[in-house]
């Protein structure tokens, strides 16, 4: 009896799939945001992954362009439908967040797909991954919140006239997914500098070396990027409300740290013994809970159910 | 006129026939079994021949022998190698190595001093992988030479860092994995190759997964505790893959529960190896109404920590992977800071559903005596019951443990 | 009559218990040796003698003990701890809590719940120190009856104190000490608190008050004194003190 139970509840075949189907989603994912709008499908302005706007005919808007725009504290307008259009945008955004939290990072982003892909070519060729340590991912942290800080002031103060208008949108400007995302639909334009005048010069230029160092960072270091992405940051502060969780149980656990060896974004809290570990740089991408080599010590809760566990033989 | 020479050889000559009738006495036990069945045939094979030299024959690899588990057996097994565990539960054997060393001394580590004097296993000069472990294995060589062994064998020492959430132990550990790896490469003459290593890893997780479903069928009944921990046992005598498909033939060709199992009371069992044919314990488990549905013995369940999964497949990736698995993974009592020793009996509660753990300890093995006290305050707090036993061995205190086991079966019920 | 057998078959002794259910009709006891088969039937057989009863008024024979395998077709069996701490517990109104066992060969410290189940015991290993066959050792040694020991303890002058519980140590020691002019009285008081002694090594901290001695050497005052100077709390012995595992069996036996 007990253990037809346990074998329902870790669906011991058909579970150690759970990396396989997230692989699938996330290519799914990157046909719809990317290509969506070719065929007529576009999921709004408040996608909480880099569903790119400069990619012509994606298939929805990526919410850190809107809250730079016209949705967001950049209005240009003050006018009562812009308003309630951005109100209304912020609040499907924490909607979306509250009910899938990180997983649009581990499972959605197109980004993180192309970043995953280089990861496959580097595993192929051999070459290792680097680590980041957990004293540098403290400056990452600093950076993340400089970036996020810089992506929500930068609008009203263009607004407010006190940075030039080229200034719009600055941190799409800056950001790689606008370098390479467009790419997959043959425009390159944005892979140049624009000599308008110098902001312009000093933002195309500035793109050109994040995406560069952005690109060498993502072969050498699984999901580099999203060490620097607001979105993370974002989502994070969301927690509170977020339904999806890593949570983990800490009498299961043993200790063996091959939840951190297996970790894309190198957490090693995930070792530490409390419940909560769904730490700040977590994508919900359930690679701890594949390596993980105990039952139920590390599991996803959506509204409070457990939905997948780690178990003896892999999840 | 008998020289000193003749009485060594003719005492040896007895142990040996002593070693031959234990465990041929055992192997006829096993196979008058009620459920005994011919896919047990391989397993009891291996065991027959525990030595290096049969294993050899039958891997098709040259065999490096080692102790204790720290040592990455994929690694190994990519240098082209076969692990091959020095182990013995031999109670003549270990009557064998009593002189010249002190009295404390576990009887596992007495019984392999006692082997490496008969030879049986072709210990000496060939080379050893030697984590540094408990002070027992830590002093081998030197007892080796104190009980008076002809010919040393080379010693591959690997430093254990004794704390496992410390960055710098984990550091020192990884360099000895560096350490092993150019050791292996030096010993067999070309280097280990990437593809060789993930094929290694793929092999030893597909052994991992074999034992995975004998640990259910041995929890739901179906395999008996006793039969389980051979199995477990003869694991380092043959190359891997051999092994693996051996379980898996098993597994499918295991028969229903026999009706008498419900009467058992499910335990776990803690401790001290239990080593063929060291099979005094789980014999008496069965008498008193014991059933191990799950362990953490070394020699059963510990040998795989799972299965590991690779997320960076460089050398560096999977090399620091493992050093992880074998370090950090690693539940012997030797390590300072291990406290979550406990959680692995705890997290396998709802799982395996057992009422109590037994906990054995090898007089002298002190970090497992030490440690069974810290786990009885542990596991009676949550409501488990616990029972320790001290035993080595001969068979002497049988009666003594069978009246405790048959109370503490009666606490269970209780329970 | 219905009548229920407990039979403990002990290694220096085979106790048996007549009841009709509930109340003790007969007790008997035989020292062990070779055939505990033929010498249990036999003592049963006294047993029925003396009742007046034939084999056929037997319902049950419960077996208990070390041998309790040597015993063949027996009607049921128990564990000796079980029969013990169900046999005190009934025996005691439902009091005891805690008990220490001196048998033959071990000691036991036996903890009950509330409701008089087994909880948890400790036995020692298998060293027979302090234990009953240390006593009669002793009494051999000092070439006096195990029976006299309470009341010779109790007329020792001085407190002595011996080095050893081993009972291969404790007999040179003895023959030493009465070599050396020392009094009985004295040594075998000393004797009586090292097996206290060793007894409060084997309960350890934990401890349910009062505590219930039982087993053979439970008949004598000098060791329950020893006991209560040692673990300073009170030592409870029932009448016969040998015969709750026999007992026991009866309740406990399946």
């Amino acid at each position: 009896m007990a253990m037809t139970m346990t074998r329902t509840r870790y669906l011991s075949g058909a579970e150690s799939k759970l990396q396989e189907i997230r692989w699938g989603f996330q290519h799914l994912s990157f046909l719809v945001l990317i290509y969506g709008g070719r065929f007529g499908i576009h999921l709004g302005s408040a996608v909480p992954c880099f569903a790119c706007p400069f990619v012509p005919g994606c298939g929805g808007y990526c919410y850190l362009m809107g809250l730079q725009g016209y949705i967001g504290f950049g209005m240009r307008t003050l006018s009562t439908p812009a308003l309630w259009a951005a109100f209304g945008w912020m609040v499907v955004f924490v909607i979306l967040v509250a009910v899938f939290g990180k997983a649009w990072c581990g499972w959605a982003c197109p980004f993180g797909l192309i970043q995953d892909w280089l990861s496959a070519i580097r595993k192929k060729l051999g070459v290792r991954e680097r680590i980041v340590s957990p004293a540098a991912q403290k400056h990452l942290t600093r950076l993340r919140y400089a970036l996020l800080l810089y992506l929500v002031f930068t609008p009203p103060l263009v607004t407010a006239g006190v940075l030039p208008e080229d200034f719009y949108l600055a941190f799409c400007n800056i950001c790689p997914g606008k370098a390479l995302l467009p790419l997959f639909v043959g425009e390159t334009k944005y892979l140049g500098l624009n000599p308008d005048n110098a902001v312009t010069l000093g933002l195309s230029f500035t793109l050109l070396f994040i995406t560069g160092g952005t690109l060498v960072g993502m072969f050498f270091k699984e999901r580099f990027f999203c060490l620097l992405c607001p979105f993370l940051t974002l989502i994070h502060l969301l927690k509170p409300l977020t339904a999806l969780g890593l949570v983990k149980t800490p009498n299961a656990c043993t200790g063996c740290g091959s939840c951190a060896h297996a970790c894309p974004m190198d957490i090693e809290a995930l070792e530490e013994d409390r419940a909560d570990v769904q730490h700040d740089t977590c994508i919900q991408c359930c690679q701890c809970m594949k390596a993980c080599p105990s039952h139920d010590a590390l599991n996803l809760d959506f509204f409070g159910v457990r939905i997948v566990s780690s178990s003896k033989g892999g999840a | 006129m008998i020289t000193t020479q003749d009485r060594r050889f003719r005492l040896l000559q007895r142990a040996a026939q002593k070693c031959a009738a234990e465990s041929g006495n055992l192997l006829d036990t096993l196979r008058g079994r009620e459920d005994y069945q011919p896919e047990f045939e391989y397993f009891l094979d291996l065991i027959k021949e525990p030595t290096a030299a049969a294993t050899e024959r039958r891997s098709g690899r040259t065999a490096i022998r080692l102790l204790c588990i720290q040592a990455p057996l994929e690694l190994i097994h990519a240098a082209g190698f076969q692990p091959f565990r020095v182990f013995s539960g031999s109670h003549a054997a270990s009557a064998l190595a009593t002189q010249g060393i002190p009295a404390l001394v576990c009887p596992l580590l007495r019984a392999v001093l006692g082997e490496m004097a008969l030879d049986k296993a072709n210990l000496s000069g060939h080379p050893w992988i030697l984590p540094t472990t408990c002070d027992w294995v830590v002093k081998l060589p030197e007892m080796s030479a104190l009980t008076g062994l002809p010919s040393l064998p080379e010693f591959h020492w690997m430093e254990l860092p004794r704390l496992k959430n410390d960055g710098n132990s984990r550091k020192r550990w990884m360099d000895e994995i560096w350490r092993l790896k150019d050791f292996l490469e030096k010993t067999s003459r070309h280097a280990v190759t990437r593809t060789a290593l993930l094929a290694s890893i793929e092999a030893y997780g597909r052994a991992a997964d074999a034992f995975q479903k004998l640990k259910t069928s041995r929890a739901s009944g179906r395999l008996s505790p006793v039969w389980f921990l051979l199995v477990g046992n003869a694991f380092f005598l043959d190359a891997v893959e051999n092994w693996t498909e051996q379980v898996n033939r098993l597994e499918k060709a295991l028969f229903a529960p026999r009706v008498g199992q419900n009467r058992h009371a499910r335990i776990f069992l803690a401790g001290s190896p239990l080593v063929f044919p060291n099979f005094k314990l789980p014999f008496l488990f069965e008498e008193a109404g014991l059933w191990v549905v799950a362990d953490d013995l070394c020699s059963s369940e510990r040998l795989f920590p799972g299965k590991t999964f690779i997320a960076d497949t460089s050398v560096f990736g999977m090399l620091s992977t493992l050093a992880g698995r074998y370090h950090q993974g690693c539940l012997c009592p030797i390590f300072a800071d291990n406290d979550r020793r406990i959680n692995n009996i705890l997290g396998r509660r709802p799982e395996a559903d057992f009422r109590g753990v037994v906990f054995e300890v090898l007089k002298g093995c002190h970090p497992y005596d030490l440690e069974s006290f810290t786990l009885e305050k542990g596991l009676k707090a949550q409501d488990l019951k616990f029972i320790r036993l001290e035993t080595d061995y001969s068979p002497e205190d049988t009666r003594n443990l069978l009246t405790r086991l048959e109370a503490y079966r009666a606490t269970l019920e209780e329970a | 009559m219905d009548l229920k057998i407990g039979l403990d078959i002990g290694s220096t002794a085979i106790k048996v218990v007549f009841t009709d259910g509930d109340n003790i009709l007969w007790r008997g006891q035989s020292a062990t040796r070779p055939g505990q088969e033929s010498v249990s039937r036999a003592l049963m057989g006294n047993g029925l003698a003396e009742l007046g009863l034939a084999g056929e008024a037997i319902v049950n024979v419960s077996v208990t003990g070390y041998g309790k395998k040597l015993f063949g077709r027996p009607g049921a069996v128990a564990d000796e701890i079980s029969a013990n701490a169900a046999g005190l517990f009934r025996l005691s109104g439902g009091k005891a809590g805690m008990i220490v066992n001196i048998g033959g060969q071990d000691m036991k410290v036996i903890f009950l719940d509330a409701r008089g189940r087994l909880s948890d015991f400790r036995m020692n290993d298998k060293c027979a120190a302090g234990t009953g066959r240390f006593f009669e050792l002793a009494a051999r040694i000092l070439d006096t009856s195990l029976e006299d020991f309470g009341e010779l303890s109790r007329r020792a002058g001085k407190t002595l104190e011996l080095n050893s519980t081993c009972a291969v140590f404790a007999e040179s020691e003895i023959v030493s000490l009465l070599a050396s002019g020392t009094p009985r009285e004295e040594i075998i008081k000393a004797l009586h608190a090292s097996i206290a002694r060793r007894a409060s090594a084997l309960i350890g901290k934990e401890m349910n008050h009062p505590i219930w001695l039982d087993g053979g050497p439970a008949q004598n005052p000098g060791l329950v004194e020893a006991l209560e100077d040692e673990l300073l709390t009170e030592v409870l012995v029932l009448e016969h003190p040998q015969y709750t595992v026999a007992y026991g069996a009866i309740l406990v036996a399946r």
